[in-house]
């Protein structure tokens, strides 16, 4: 029994209708509200109540190292029929992260943290200091958790790492070969042969297949994987390529889906300026009967001006939400719609400092809070 | 136009027009397997809690009719001053859309309890509940 008056079926409908950024205050009504609202029941309501909805994170750095994280949420709007911004009570708008970290990224509703502590000269981060240097931290109860730190004497830097996150599988993983970390195992481990590395921040969801770049250690390929999620190692090569007969850098990209049903790329290119190129995966049958497959650009980002484009934009820090993908540019967020392959700018320069802006992403709101916390628990453990 | 008496738990009988009263999809079914011949009792319903439920009833049906002057600004001001009642009547009222299966209604009770609970810090709301419940005992 609950706190309203209510059977449960009616008291579960009442919270539905609960904004995602109030809901995490509310299980701290009481024991059953926190039970219940971790209910994979209420999680299914709440979403086919409210839609699924993302976060858009900033960070922002200030004086002496200090690192604010900033979140609105991306929503539908039917009203527009499109994705819009939203912005978060004053309350909940913003909290900061422990002195010295640096963000590497966010998912499964959680931001990743780490303290980039060099030692000497070497620029090198030395791992034998037994404190742990990575952080996550969970935007709507606004706590910070340690994950544990690796304890063998490994020397590493920022390029060593590689983070990853899913959206639909709601966890990360972070890579500092030949170890990785696992959100859903919640220690590091040695995977089997590790035989490739990950091209791509996340993976995109196209007609119920999860779709990755990523790159052959042993031999210079690029493969796109059927991601597998249960063993990464293991995921099917749906095709691969050789690298030094592509064109342009395909290191660090962003997949989405573009128009209905092709997979997509977010890529930089760096030529007389710089600027993000949108590319689709262009399947044909060559000559002989061989399936070849391309990638084809079909949209660049408007040339880097106040007026008119957003320039380069940070493969790392986009979100998409439905056909709508916010990315943020130097002089703030800009959305591209993956249908009209349109840019707009939905908020310029004002909440956005030109200097020291990272922003970072995060996972549907439903999904996040819910499966955050629990993340950061079993973590905690 | 064809009536269809309804008996709140107080037994006081609410005489309504056909078409109003399947709006309630549980009346609707009680219609389609008892008929219209008699009536049709709501044990779980008191007659002030039935009587604002045709109420809401009757102005959406009338909004919603052709040639209806009423602007959405006006349906909202109903609505707003609808649920606009104390916090044991408008769980009544949940409880009372739920039961008659009234799916407008219920949405738009539930949404007023989500927005009454929503800003507030965790403490207030379980004053606020813990209040309800001891007035309703």
């Amino acid at each position: 029994m609950g706190k309203l008056p209510l059977p449960l079926e009616l008291e579960l409908r009442v919270l539905s209708w609960v904004p995602a950024e109030d809901v995490a205050r509310l299980q701290l009504v009481c024991k059953d509200w926190g039970r219940l609202l971790h209910d994979p029941t209420f999680r299914a309501l709440w979403e086919r109540q409210n839609g699924t909805s993302s976060f858009l994170l900033h960070v922002k750095r200030h004086a002496r190292d200090s690192l604010e994280v900033q979140f609105r949420y991306c929503k539908y709007d039917p009203s527009e029929n499109r994705a819009c911004l939203k912005q978060v009570p004053p309350s909940l708008r913003s909290w900061f992260a422990p002195d010295g970290s640096e963000p590497l990224l966010a998912g499964g509703g959680l931001i990743l943290c780490w303290f980039p502590r060099v030692s000497g000269s070497s620029g090198l981060v030395d791992s034998t200091n037994r404190e742990s240097p990575f952080l996550v931290g969970n935007p709507l109860t606004q706590e910070w958790v340690k994950i544990p730190g690796l304890e063998v004497p490994l020397y590493y830097s920022k390029r060593m790492l590689t983070t990853y996150f899913d959206e639909g599988q709601m966890f990360f993983r972070i890579w500092l070969e030949p170890y990785s970390f696992d959100s859903k195992v919640g220690i590091w481990t040695v995977p089997r042969a590790v035989v490739f590395g990950m091209c791509s921040y996340n993976s995109v969801c196209v007609k119920g297949v999860h779709y990755a770049l990523a790159r052959l250690h042993q031999y210079a390929a690029l493969v796109l994987l059927e991601v597998d999620f249960a063993d990464i190692s293991r995921s099917k090569w749906a095709y691969a390529w050789d690298l030094s007969e592509l064109e342009g850098t395909y290191e660090d990209v962003y997949m989405l889906e573009v128009g209905p049903g092709e997979i997509g790329i977010f890529t930089q290119k760096m030529e007389w300026m710089e600027y993000t190129t949108v590319m689709v995966l262009d399947r044909q049958q060559n000559d002989d009967g061989d399936l070849e497959w391309t990638w084809k650009t079909v949209s660049t980002s408007p040339e880097e001006d106040f007026e008119t484009g957003p320039g380069i934009i940070q493969t790392s820090e986009c979100q998409t939400h439905g056909k709508d993908t916010f990315c943020v540019a130097e002089q703030g967020i800009v959305r591209f719609d993956s249908q009209n392959l349109t840019w707009e700018w939905v908020e310029k320069g004002q909440h956005l400092e030109r200097l020291g802006l990272e922003v970072s992403l995060c996972q549907p709101v439903s999904k996040g809070l819910l499966c955050g916390s629990s993340c950061g628990a079993r973590i905690l453990r | 136009m064809v009536k269809v008496t309804l008996k709140s738990a107080e037994g006081d009988v609410f005489e309504v027009d056909e078409e109003l009263a399947l709006e309630s999809l549980m009346v609707k079914n009680m219609i389609e397997d008892v008929g219209l011949d008699s009536a049709i009792s709501l044990p779980n319903v008191s007659s002030t809690i039935l009587a604002k439920v045709i109420e809401y009833i009757k102005f959406h049906m009338d909004a919603q009719k052709d040639g209806s002057k009423k602007t959405s600004e006006e349906i909202k001001a109903f609505d707003d001053d609808f649920v606009n009642v104390g916090i044991p009547t408008l769980f009544e009222m949940v409880l009372a859309s739920n039961y008659l299966n009234v799916k407008s209604l219920l949405s738009l009770t539930c949404n007023t309890v989500a927005n009454m609970i929503k800003t507030k810090p965790p403490a207030e709301v379980k004053e606020m509940f813990t209040s309800a419940k001891q007035a309703k005992a």
